[in-house]
């Protein structure tokens, strides 16, 4: 292990050559991570000055968020030393720690006391407060308020008053710089994904942050969505200097790419850290490349486009020569509502709502691209049976579903993966894969005796899509299958996904979001 | 009259329940099942300083308060580690507790009040007497309501004060989410600590109020009945908000009264407002889970 106490005296090399780059905020000294006997970070080190903007990159598995939430607290280490800049000097954290130390309950290295240090995540699922108002989200954030100690509500109301107004009016302005200036009275489980993503940014920024961590901030966004979340960390970078550490996928790395001073690779646990100009250090071989629909699936052909309400569309891929089949899944007039919002259909003037009508048949790629927000997961939901629909008739292989609880659909053959990773999280691998009837052992180069919960969300992901069932099916809806995988993975699931496909009755039903810089127009 | 008043009495001491333990049942979202521990060490504390001490009423109320919140540290301290189910099982811990304390501090013989017999055990604390507050007595039941409903309306004034203020803010966010709560830099420990203290303080009140008009108390107030009728009354009328605990403390304070006007023999009456409970619960949890005007479900 380096000897912490010469680097947290003297700068290395590195920090003296590109001085400009501002102080050192954070530094990290073999840092060490051990899941169940798997090594995850092995000696990770780096110096994180004040204004960078890192972009860190591994393959799936390889520890990124494992890392992200070591460095801000949510995880301890199993050794290494962590130096923060508290008050302008560096303070040392040092791991693992003796049992004395934890006796002083003040100088952990926790998630409230690293916040307060100035260094903010957001998180890959956005974790706003859902039963709060999209304001009172930001406001929450703000660090010292007076109103929080009940003592000065209760008895200094003048001074809670003012400060309340105060910052009323500055997580207004934050929220008007997002353009959600008329959306502030909304609850955070109430707008788009895209939406929620810039608020839970903003609100990190408004939590005093300097160093802000963020954890796939773009994933699952749609054109729109990922333009301005690559605005606002633009804005974040240039006008308030703060230094950004961001994990992004491969679908989505080239968006961040030119804000990024430094690459940070993380591999076999180790980092290695390359300070040069951004076209040089992005443009790894074969990684800038986009991933088409069409280069997964080579042997298709666009063969028709439908347009669906409020700019979403399907596309239609066939192999060519194919002869026309029988429809598998119809969709008439449907209509699902989220509490009061309209979410599938139309309101129609002249005849009040009028539903979604869709058809796919055997054979076809059905690409359903739409907006965040459109409702492609509340769609998805309501075929499988997990939402009710208001009213509309939905046919798999031309017997009627409208009736049947989830269970029974899945049993006419409809397979269906849903957005989230969400798992059975004390299963192992094996066990998952049998519970979903599938032989366990597979090839999936991940131990099966792991437990899903350990497994990061690639993997999560690819044990998903293995999980999917192939016999007696007929149609197989995917929402966002590919997320979270890195380039390899990708190919090796869009494999899974042909060979349960060959078959003729089948169709296969991919949601993923509009716009597709993903690259997956043709 | 004297009826309405007295119903008017229980009210007061239910709505003030009520509330506080809507601020940590709706706001913060943790499942409370001590509440009633709490109002009998107030109602407790009260008769001990007035009977025994022969203190007034003011000083015997910040007594009850005081201890209370004191208390409170065995359910925030808990609340630092623990969540959900455990954390449920903490407050019954909590409760059975209190309970055990209460019924069991005695000893034959030996002084109420003394270390050897505090709590005077099953048979409980008799010959509370009447508040009186710097020479006015309160010894009438119309007096008595008067005191009742300013001391509610004090408890509730407070209670939506601190939900509307920035600190109720908190609450609700450690509701949706302790982990980014923590990682915006906010000391839950700190918010836990003060929400517990409180619930239980104002718990305390409620106490007060019981045991200076009943004039009498036992540890019957502190069983776990008590603390199930108390999340009752959330689960039915809602929570996480004002209206919600204000509604369900009125329902279930009323339904008991209503089948009493029905001509049923006492021993059926006593079934059949057991029946009603349950069947009002469940049809209240299937039909309307976040209660009857409630803000917020509890998962």
């Amino acid at each position: 292990m380096i000897d912490d106490r010469d680097i947290s005296t003297n700068p290395p090399p590195a920090a003296v050559k590109d001085a400009a780059r501002g102080r050192v905020l954070m530094r990290a000294r073999g840092l060490r991570k051990v899941f169940g006997g798997q090594v995850v970070l092995n000696g990770v080190a780096f110096d994180l000055h004040e204004g960078e903007v890192v972009l860190l990159r591994g393959p799936n598995g390889s520890g990124k968020t494992t890392l992200l939430n070591i460095l801000t607290g949510n995880l301890v280490p199993d050794g290494g030393v962590i130096h923060l800049t508290v008050n302008g000097t560096l303070e040392d954290f040092t791991f693992p720690r003796c049992w004395w130390q934890n006796l002083n309950p003040f100088d952990h290295f926790l998630p409230e006391r690293v916040a307060r240090e100035g260094i903010g995540r957001s998180w890959q699922e956005t974790r706003l407060f859902p039963s709060v108002s999209l304001i009172d989200n930001v406001f929450a954030a703000m660090p010292e308020q007076p109103g929080e100690n009940p003592w000065n509500v209760l008895f200094r109301p003048h001074r809670v008053r003012a400060a309340e107004a105060a910052g009323r009016e500055a997580a207004e302005v934050r929220l008007t710089e997002l353009g959600l200036g008329g959306r502030d009275a909304s609850s955070g489980d109430k707008v788009s994904l895209g939406q929620s993503k810039r608020v839970a940014i903003a609100r990190a920024v408004q939590g005093g942050a300097r160093i802000l961590f963020l954890d796939e901030p773009l994933s699952g966004l749609d054109g729109t969505g990922i333009h301005s979340v690559v605005d606002l960390l633009r804005s974040l970078v240039r006008k308030h200097r703060i230094t950004l550490v961001m994990i992004e996928h491969i679908w989505n790395v080239r968006h961040v790419a030119p804000l990024a001073h430094t690459v940070w690779d993380l591999h076999d646990g180790r980092l290695s850290i390359r300070r040069s100009p951004v076209t040089e250090t992005v443009a790894l071989p074969g990684e800038q490349d986009d991933l088409r629909i069409p280069d997964l699936f080579p042997d298709f052909r666009l063969a028709r486009t439908i347009d669906l309400p409020r700019a979403a569309r399907l596309d239609i891929y066939r192999r060519p020569g194919d002869a026309p089949a029988t429809p598998v899944l119809q969709v008439e007039d449907l209509v699902v509502r989220r509490g009061r919002r309209l979410v599938i259909g139309e309101n129609d003037s002249a005849n009040g709502t009028r539903g979604l009508k869709l058809s796919i048949r055997a054979g076809d790629l059905a690409v359903l691209q739409a907006p965040n927000g459109w409702g492609k997961t509340t769609l998805l939901d309501a075929l499988a049976g997990l939402i009710p629909a208001e009213h509309g008739s939905v046919s798999l292989c031309g017997r009627a579903l409208t009736a049947l609880p989830t269970w029974e659909r899945f049993g006419q053959g409809l397979r269906y993966l849903r957005a989230d990773s969400r798992g059975f999280p004390t299963l192992n691998v094996g066990e998952s894969l049998r519970l979903a009837g599938r032989r366990a052992g597979e090839d999936l180069s991940l131990r099966s005796a792991l437990s899903y919960g350990q497994l990061s969300g690639g993997q999560k992901r690819r044990v998903q899509i293995h999980a999917l069932r192939h016999d007696r099916s007929c149609l197989f809806m995917l929402d966002e299958p590919f997320s979270a995988l890195d380039k390899q993975t990708v190919a090796a699931a869009a494999e899974v996904i042909k060979t349960s496909f060959s078959a003729d009755k089948r169709a296969l039903l991919v949601a993923l979001p509009a716009s597709a810089d993903a690259g997956l127009q043709t | 009259m004297s009826y309405a008043l007295h119903l008017l009495i229980y009210l007061s001491m239910y709505v003030v329940l009520a509330q506080s333990l809507n601020l940590v049942v709706g706001y913060m979202g943790r499942l409370n099942l001590a509440h009633a521990g709490f109002v009998a060490v107030g109602a407790y504390a009260y008769a001990l300083a007035t009977v025994v001490l022969g203190w007034t009423f003011l000083p015997g109320l910040l007594l009850a308060v005081t201890l209370a919140v004191a208390l409170s540290l065995l359910l925030s301290l808990p609340s630092w580690r623990f969540r959900g189910d455990f954390f449920i099982m903490i407050t019954l811990v909590v409760q059975a507790l209190l309970y055990g304390v209460i019924h069991n501090w005695t000893s034959p013989g030996a002084d109420l009040g003394s270390l050897a017999n505090l709590t005077n055990g099953p048979f409980g604390i008799a010959g509370i007497p009447k508040p009186a507050i710097s020479g006015i007595q309160f010894d009438t039941i119309g007096r008595m309501a008067a005191l009742s409903v300013a001391l509610a309306g004090i408890c509730t004034a407070l209670t939506l004060r601190l939900t509307s203020s920035p600190w109720g803010r908190l609450l609700k966010c450690l509701r949706d989410d302790e982990l980014a709560l923590r990682g915006l830099g906010k000391d839950v420990r700190r918010l836990k600590v003060q929400a517990f203290a409180f619930c239980c303080g104002l718990a305390a009140v409620g106490g007060v109020i019981y045991a200076s008009y009943v004039s009498y108390v036992d540890p019957t107030t502190a069983s776990l009945d008590e603390s199930i009728l108390l999340l009752c009354m959330l689960c039915v009328g809602g929570m996480g908000n004002f209206r919600g605990p204000m509604a369900g403390a009125l329902v279930l304070l009323l339904l008991p009264e209503l089948l009493r006007m029905t001509p049923m023999p006492q021993a059926v009456a006593a079934n059949v407002r057991l029946m009603a409970y349950g069947l009002l619960l469940i049809v209240i949890v299937h039909f309307r889970p976040q209660g009857l005007a409630g803000d917020y479900r509890l998962e």
